[in-house]
């Protein structure tokens, strides 16, 4: 099945191409990993480099031009910040890929009743959060 | 990229085939200010070097914030950056291990991943910080 992304921005001259959580469960909008490898501006041999490495949760999707490589949005963003570090790239542009995450989150949103936010959200916070009531010494 | 080796400091990798795809944090103070860049590696986020030595943990800037520890609040240590990063950069990860017991001999609390890092960190944050003070979610105990 085809995964049109949720939104898609251009930072400079990079695209750069938003989708929804692979499994269609609540979660932030994930980004194309070829497109945040771009945008780093890092020479090719280290784009490729990179582009052979992936935390656990990468996906691959196939979308209207051939399968992407999606991650989720944190890691898009230590990419990036690693870019940063290097003098690469400038600070603002990850702030406009943070603003494009909410402008893909809106998308998404826009399928979710307003009365089902609170839930949606919960489910979202819900993977990372320890109950600190269930804590041991 | 980063270049990780020889631990604990990072330089450049200059040539071809020199060095691995590494990550680089900056690690900030208590004022937002820059205190040391962090490299990890991408293939094994466990790797990780500094290239000043000045910081001891990733996110140590929270540890001066007293919201950090509010109500007893333990904080939370992570194994390694991917799941700091995976948690909202909630917490903290140890780079420099005797720089991290320092700064941690005067918190309140530590919550590690599960019991066996609770039991990791209790070996290798002592004697500046108390084994007590180190906790676990209770279901990582219960499956341990």
């Amino acid at each position: 099945m085809t995964s049109l992304p949720l939104l898609v921005i251009t930072i400079g001259d990079i695209r750069v191409r938003y989708f929804a959580h692979p499994d269609g469960g609540p979660d932030w909008p994930w980004l194309a990993m070829g497109d945040v490898l771009r945008l780093t501006r890092f020479e090719h041999r280290t784009q490729a480099a990179f582009a052979t490495i992936a935390p656990e949760e990468a996906r691959e999707v196939i979308s209207d031009d051939g399968p992407v490589r999606i991650v989720p949005d944190w890691y898009a963003y230590a990419t990036i910040e690693t870019a940063i570090n290097f003098g690469r790239v400038h600070p603002g542009d990850l702030d406009l890929l943070k603003q494009g995450t909410r402008l893909a989150l809106a998308v998404l949103l826009a399928e979710v009743p307003v009365e089902d936010w609170g839930a949606w959200f919960a489910a979202v916070d819900a993977r990372p959060i320890v109950d600190l009531r269930e804590v041991a010494p | 990229m980063a270049l990780c080796l020889p631990w604990p400091v990072f330089r450049l990798a200059q040539h071809d085939g020199e060095g691995e795809p590494a990550f680089v944090t900056l690690v900030r103070d208590e004022r937002e200010d820059g205190l040391d860049l962090v490299a990890w590696s991408a293939r094994d986020p466990r790797r990780i070097a500094r290239r000043d030595g000045a910081a001891a943990l990733l996110g140590e800037g929270m540890l001066r914030n007293p919201a950090t520890f509010a109500n007893g609040r333990p904080v939370r240590i992570f194994r390694d950056p991917l799941g700091w990063l995976r948690n909202d950069r909630n917490g903290l990860v140890i780079v420099d291990p005797i720089g991290a017991a320092l700064r941690l001999a005067d918190a309140p609390g530590l919550m590690a991943e599960d019991a066996a890092h609770a039991r990791e960190l209790a070996e290798m944050l002592a004697p500046h910080v108390a084994a007590e003070r180190i906790v676990a979610p209770r279901t990582t105990l219960r499956a341990a």
